[in-house]
Order: structure tokens, then C-alpha cells, then sequence
């Protein structure tokens, strides 16, 4: 008798034993003794085909992964660890750890045409009980002036909320008494690529002002909310074209660095910094208000829209105000690759800022398309964009708003060229574009590169 | 194997009984599943049943099939199938439940790098990989920020298999008790970034397993594609799996992500936890250039296994194990 048959004669036993109107526990009775004398073929089947357990299950698939991953790589050799746990852990490697180090350090470099070429060392000792010290100097070779900052910050407390989705909550200190090399509109500036191209070309106008103080900050921290309160005791000065040398020779025409106001503070500072996410939007706002002129609030707004699974529309949008009398180094500028990229650095600035920017991205590796030879791990993206926004500055001081007027505005619009290298942050891009004015005083065709991200205005 | 609940039981119990209990059920095994009850397999423990409103569904239930094959007259089901949206917002809250069970933990964590020097996609053979890195550490956690790993082993080898004077290699683990990694294409800030897809359900045993795959949007998002294995009993993250095969994140240093696979366990038959994390990685040439420049010349496939096992959960580590001094010496 073959399965198939037997277990057609079990069904029939069983159909014929449910439909006998007999007592339930009879009728139970009769078919346990029916699916015995008929060998239960049919039973056995199934038992045989019992579904494993949940575990079974999960091993049938690792047996999968071991399998395709090979035995070298899933195999671990354990030998001796049992003992060597039991005796507290390895000597020879407790050793290597305790004579690891706090204490870490890296260097410091740069070039800007208002420090010529700095060298210098970073210092940083740090244990979780102790909070973490740093110190950084640097020298530059063509102001001959050094740079320097010296910092403590420490957990002061510290929350996890329950469920572990969300970050600590933090309460940080921070000290530092530093002299610093800042730049003008730092939410537009672009250290490396200036740096790279004022060493390259000697014409980046990136323009930088030193600041020099102390400073006491208290941050509570959630999630992406930062809320800081502390008090600063410091002086602004300008610095001033210091050298027109350039990697291949001498260049001439470095343009003059934008002189800072000069100022000596000493204030109370509030700041707030936050970031909001909802779907693909999301929602900046950076504030930093202390004295009554040097107050700064600056908003944005991000929204990626996916056209087609290989087509990005990426649109972002940018608020600025800050105090009417406020510094010149404090204002907002229009100019950067990252704003009116026909615009350079410096230019076009005012205490309000109105920004708008929409890049339509194609996600195809466009020299795979156009079958040119290339690395594979240089991967470009096609894009087209369009900027444009003001900055303006009038009134009295009393407070009102006034509206950008129409010759306020300016555009640019281009194409650009997006790649992705991975470093030194996932998030990282670097973007070639270039860039046509639209309008009138929108600056000139301009090629520029800039490390930034997607959301370059939120970042 | 797909079979329902309550039959494998009544077959525990006895061959006979267990088709007499079909037969006074009127041969529904279907429905004895109890997959679409929301009071029932669906919902984690303490929800409360009915948050959905029932919809009839038509009972072909695809998961489980008849046990007899014969005919049988198609049953309406009264009880609704939950909804994609539903499952990815249960498992973010059954991940959530789950990290808050854990308070301590002790494991062995197991480490491994392999090279392959003959792509396996390329028809390099299977598992003929050159061990490049070993290391075994035991490492004690607990809430809210102690940690304490004692290291073992750490040995690496050259690319003839011999052992070297020094590793190089310094791994550390923070405090963090959570698994939320596993659970990234979940997380509500990036399901709008993600499209999902019910590819299967799974019965097994008393659980029914989803298999949602998931794939970014825009192939300009930086996020992998993948399938989870989700059981819905407790809404957790059962096997993860996800590669980047036709594009790379990074693609200075990787080329592709053939496949990272993570398995998970049940320990106490309370906490799942992590045991395995496997990957294979297709290294990019600036990457391999720069380790030739330093004489570390490393192989252009990589698996890196890292395997959690000997688990104690809620053993109460002692604070003492986490104290400074002891470290020191």
C-alpha cells in the first residue's frame, strides 16, 4: 500500500467516524482506534512533518548563513578561553590596556591668506570621571601670531530614558579660554575647500577675524535640542591680508580680507540650536542672543521629494536676522558656493537673509552611462540647480521690519556634479557645480567646489 | 514547515485526538491558527484586542494550508489581517519593551575577520577564506552607563596564516544595552524614507513570522536594502538581513556590501539578544592601495563575523566588577 493510498483510506475512516452520531468521547474512541488499525498513515505524515519550533526554525537559517559564509568564518576557535576567564582574563593583553593612554594627540594644520600656513598640536586627556581636558596651539608662519585654546568640559549629569530609544539627556560644562581664527557667516563657510583653494589659487576670499577670551557655558541637551546659558569675557579684532603666497608662485591679486569691527565684550549669552525631523522634512533653528547688539537667530528648512527612485528634488530654504547695529563679521552674507554660488565670499551681506535653493539630482553613476572609463569608486551624479535669496540692512535700529527691495535679490542657477566618497562622514559630499547669474549684480559664471551634505543649510 | 497552533498540539497530545478535535471543529484548521485574531498571535502582549477594527477577510490564508487535502468550502474570516503600518509601529514599540527588559548583561563576544583573496562572487571558492583576525572578550554591561570588557584573545595573522606579534586592534564596547541598530528600517524618523513590503508569512509553531523586505526610496538615500523576519507574538526583530550590492555608501573604501546578516536568540525564553552579526564586504581599491603603502596589504573580499554568546541576562552583575581600580591593574 502506497502513502498516497493509505492516507486516503485514513480521511475516509475519520470522515466516516466525525459523521457517526455518537457521543464525543465515543466518537474520540473510535477514531483513535480506526487511525491505529489503518496504520495512520496519514498522522504519520504529519507527524513526521511536524513544523519545528521556533528555535529549529532560526537554526535552519543560520545553517543557511554558515553555509554561505563558509566554515572558516563562523567557525571561532575558543580554545583556552574558558581557563583564561576563570583566572580573571589574559594577562598579556591587560597588560597592553593599562598602558594605553588617556591621553591623546593630533595635529593641527591650515592655510588662509590672513595666516599664511599654521602648524600646530592638539592635546586631549580624558577620563569619564574626570571630564575631558583639551589644548590646542597653532602657529602662523605668515602673521606670526599663534592660535590657541584651552578647554574642559564635563558631564555634569546625565538621564536615560526609559526604552533606550532616545539619546541621554545631558547637562554639559564647558570652560575654554581661547585665541581663534573665526570666519565671517560661518553657516556659509567652507574651512577646507577656502583653505585648499587659497593655498591652490591664492583667490579665495573666505574672510576670518580673531577672537579672543574666555568663556563658561552650561548645555542641557535632548535628543537634537541644545539649550546653553553662559557668560563670555572677550575682544574681536581684525586681521589683514598677511600673505599673497600661493602653492606655484606669487599671486598678486589675493583679495584683501573683510577687517572685523573691533570689540571688547563682556556678556551674558544664551544659545539655542535644534532640529526637527517630520518624514522627509526637516526644520533648523540656531539663536545665540546675549548683548543687544550682537543677538543672532538664523532658521531653515529642508524637504527631500523622490520624483522617481533615481530622481531627487532636494529644496531648502533659509532665515536670518541679526542685530541692526551688530558687527560686521555677525552679518549674513549671500555669497558661497553653499547660497548665490556665482557670488564669492563676502559679498552681498546683510543683517537679514532670505535664501532659497532647489537642486534636482539623478541618482545614475553618469560616467557608467556615458561609458567613459573611470575607477569604480568614483561615482558622479548629474544635477541641476537654482539659488537665489537677499540680504539686506536698513533702518535705524528701532526695530521694524523692512522688506528686501528688488534689487536686494539675486540668483544663479547651474549645473553640478555630486559625489559621495563616504568620509569623513557618511553623510559627506562633494559637490562641483557651475554656476550662470541670474540678474542683475548676481556676480560672474563661477566653477566652485564645496564639501557639504543634501541639507547643506541644516547641518 | 507551516502548520497551525493548535493542530501541532492536539498531534503532541495524539495522532487520533488531534484529527477528532479537526473533525468537531468542523475540519477549520485555518481559522484554528487564530493568525488573524487580533486578541490572539497578532498582538504583543498586554494590548488590548479590538484596537482594529475587524474587516472580513477572505480566509484564503496563505500561510497555512489544509492539513487534509480535500476540498473544503471557503470560510470568511472576520478577523483582520494587520496592516503594514500597524506591524512597523508594534515592532518599534516591541524593540522599545524589549531594551527596557534588559537591566545587566553578560557575554562572551566572539570576533573574527576573514579575507578571501578569490571573490566568491566571482567564482572564488566557498569558505576558503585565510583567518586575518581573532579575538574573544567577556564583556558585562549594565544601566544606565557601566561597562567592563575583559579581553581574552586578540591575535592576528599575516596573509600566510602565521601568527603576529601584535594585533592593532582595539575593540571597545560602549554601555549601551540597547539593540536599536537592528531595528533601523523601523525607526519612525526613516520609514519615510524606506518602502516596505510584506514578502511572506511564516507559521511556525505558535508563531507567526513576518518576512518584510525593505528597500530606500531614492537610490540616493544612503540606506541599505533588506528583509527582516519579524515574530509576531512579541513584535521582535528575529533575523535581519541587508546589502548594498548596487551601490556602495562609501565607495572610497567599500565597493559593495554583498550581505550583513544579523540572527538573533532567545535567552531564558524572555530577551532576545543579538548572537550573530556576518558580513562580507567587497573592499574598494583606494582602500587596499593604502594598505600596501602600509605593508598591511589586506584581501579585496572581507568577512567579518562577530558572535554574542554564554548570555546572563539580569544576573546582576555586582557594581564592584565595573570599579576603576580594578581596571588599572
Amino acid at each position: 500500500m502506497s502513502a498516497g493510498d493509505g492516507s486516503r483510506r485514513a480521511r475516509r475512516l475519520v470522515r466516516l467516524a466525525a459523521m457517526a452520531r455518537l457521543a464525543p468521547l465515543a466518537r474520540i474512541s473510535l477514531v483513535a482506534l480506526l487511525m491505529s488499525l489503518a496504520g495512520s498513515s496519514q498522522a504519520q505524515v504529519q507527524v513526521q512533518a511536524r513544523p519545528d519550533p521556533l528555535r529549529d526554525f532560526l537554526r535552519g537559517m543560520a545553517d543557511s548563513t554558515n553555509v554561505y559564509f563558509g566554515e572558516v568564518s563562523t567557525a571561532f576557535d575558543t580554545t583556552g578561553v574558558d581557563s583564561l576567564l576563570r583566572a580573571g582574563g589574559n594577562p598579556d593583553l591587560e597588560k597592553d590596556r593599562s598602558l594605553e593612554s588617556p591621553l591623546r594627540f593630533s595635529p593641527v594644520r591650515g592655510f588662509h591668506r590672513a595666516e599664511g600656513h599654521s602648524l600646530g598640536l592638539k592635546a586631549s586627556y580624558g577620563r569619564a570621571a574626570l571630564g575631558r581636558l583639551t589644548a590646542q596651539g597653532s602657529y602662523g608662519f605668515a602673521n606670526r601670531e599663534g592660535r590657541y585654546r584651552f578647554g574642559y568640559t564635563r558631564n555634569l549629569w546625565s538621564r536615560v530614558p526609559e526604552g533606550a530609544l532616545e539619546d541621554p539627556s545631558r547637562l554639559i560644562l564647558d570652560l575654554a579660554y581661547a585665541r581663534e581664527t573665526l570666519p565671517f557667516a560661518p553657516e556659509h563657510a567652507q574651512g577646507l575647500v577656502s583653505s585648499t583653494a587659497a593655498l591652490l589659487r591664492g583667490r579665495d576670499r573666505q574672510s576670518v577675524y580673531e577672537s579672543r577670551g574666555a568663556e563658561a557655558r552650561l548645555t542641557y541637551q535632548r535628543g537634537a535640542l541644545r539649550l546653553a546659558a553662559g557668560y563670555r569675557d572677550a575682544k574681536d579684532s581684525a586681521m589683514p591680508l598677511a600673505t599673497r603666497k600661493i602653492l606655484l608662485g606669487v599671486n598678486r591679486t589675493a583679495p584683501e580680507v573683510i577687517a572685523a569691527r573691533g570689540q571688547n565684550y563682556r556678556e551674558g549669552l544664551a544659545a539655542i540650536r535644534t532640529r526637527l525631523f517630520a518624514g522627509r522634512a526637516r526644520v533648523g533653528l540656531d539663536g545665540r542672543f546675549s548683548h543687544r547688539e550682537r543677538w543672532r537667530v538664523r532658521g531653515a528648512f529642508a524637504q527631500r521629494v523622490t520624483l522617481r527612485s533615481a530622481l531627487d528634488a532636494h529644496l531648502q530654504f533659509e532665515g536670518g536676522l541679526s542685530a541692526r547695529l551688530g558687527p560686521v563679521q555677525d552679518r549674513f552674507e549671500l555669497g558661497g558656493p553653499l547660497a548665490v554660488p556665482s557670488l564669492g565670499f563676502g559679498d552681498a551681506a546683510g543683517d537679514r537673509l532670505l535664501l532659497g535653493k532647489a537642486e534636482l539630482v539623478s541618482g545614475i553613476d553618469l560616467l557608467r552611462t556615458l561609458r567613459l572609463p573611470h575607477p569604480s569608486f568614483v561615482v558622479l551624479h548629474p544635477g541641476i540647480f537654482a539659488h537665489g535669496g537677499a540680504t539686506w540692512s536698513r533702518g535705524d535700529g528701532s526695530g521694524e521690519w523692512n522688506a528686501p527691495v528688488s534689487s536686494d535679490w539675486r540668483g544663479a542657477a547651474g549645473l553640478s556634479l555630486v559625489h559621495v566618497p563616504g568620509f569623513p562622514t557618511p553623510a559627506t559630499l562633494v559637490r562641483l557645480q557651475v554656476a550662470r547669474p541670474i540678474g542683475r549684480e548676481s556676480g560672474v559664471t563661477r566653477f566652485s567646489a564645496a564639501f557639504s551634505r543634501w541639507f547643506d543649510l541644516l547641518d | 514547515m507551516v502548520v497551525s497552533t493548535r493542530t501541532e498540539r492536539s498531534f503532541r497530545w495524539g495522532a487520533g485526538v488531534g484529527l477528532v478535535v479537526l473533525c468537531l471543529l468542523g475540519a477549520r484548521p485555518a481559522p484554528a491558527a487564530s493568525a488573524t485574531d487580533p486578541a490572539g498571535a497578532h498582538l504583543p502582549p498586554g494590548s488590548e484586542p479590538g484596537l482594529v477594527a475587524p474587516r472580513p477577510t477572505l480566509a484564503a490564508e496563505d500561510t497555512i494550508p489544509p492539513l487534509v487535502n480535500e476540498p473544503y468550502p471557503e470560510l470568511i474570516i472576520n478577523a483582520p489581517r494587520l496592516r503594514l503600518e500597524e506591524i512597523l509601529g508594534l515592532v518599534a514599540q516591541g524593540e522599545a519593551r524589549r531594551d527596557s527588559l534588559v537591566n545587566d548583561a553578560a557575554f562572551t563576544a566572539l570576533m573574527r575577520l576573514t579575507g578571501h583573496s578569490k571573490d566568491p562572487a566571482k567564482g572564488g571558492e566557498q569558505g576558503k577564506g585565510q583567518v586575518y583576525w581573532d579575538a574573544v572578550s567577556r564583556v558585562y554591561k549594565k544601566r544606565p552607563d557601566k561597562v567592563r570588557t575583559i579581553r581574552l584573545k586578540d591575535q592576528a595573522y599575516d596573509e600566510d596564516g602565521k601568527p603576529k606579534a601584535d594585533a592593532n586592534v582595539n575593540v571597545d564596547f560602549d554601555a549601551d544595552l540597547s539593540e536599536q541598530f537592528i531595528a533601523f528600517a523601523f525607526d519612525p524618523s526613516l520609514r519615510s524614507h524606506y518602502a516596505y513590503e510584506i514578502e511572506e508569512r511564516i507559521s511556525v509553531s505558535d508563531h507567526i513570522v513576518y518576512r518584510i523586505g525593505f528597500e530606500p526610496k531614492s537610490v540616493l538615500e544612503l540606506l541599505p536594502s533588506g528583509r527582516v523576519w519579524i515574530d509576531t507574538n512579541d513584535f521582535v526583530i528575529l533575523r535581519e538581513e541587508f546589502w548594498y550590492r548596487d551601490r556602495s555608501p562609501a565607495p572610497v573604501f567599500l565597493e559593495r556590501l554583498d550581505s550583513c546578516i544579523i540572527e538573533r536568540e532567545q535567552i531564558d525564553r524572555r530577551y532576545w539578544v543579538v548572537s550573530r552579526v556576518l558580513a562580507r564586504v567587497t573592499l574598494a581599491d583606494p582602500l587596499r592601495w593604502a594598505s600596501k603603502l602600509a605593508r598591511e596589504p589586506i584581501p579585496k573580499v572581507v568577512d567579518f563575523a562577530f558572535q554574542q554568546s554564554d548570555w546572563i541576562i539580569n544576573g546582576g552583575v555586582p557594581d564592584s566588577l565595573f570599579a576603576p581600580s580594578k581596571e588599572k591593574k
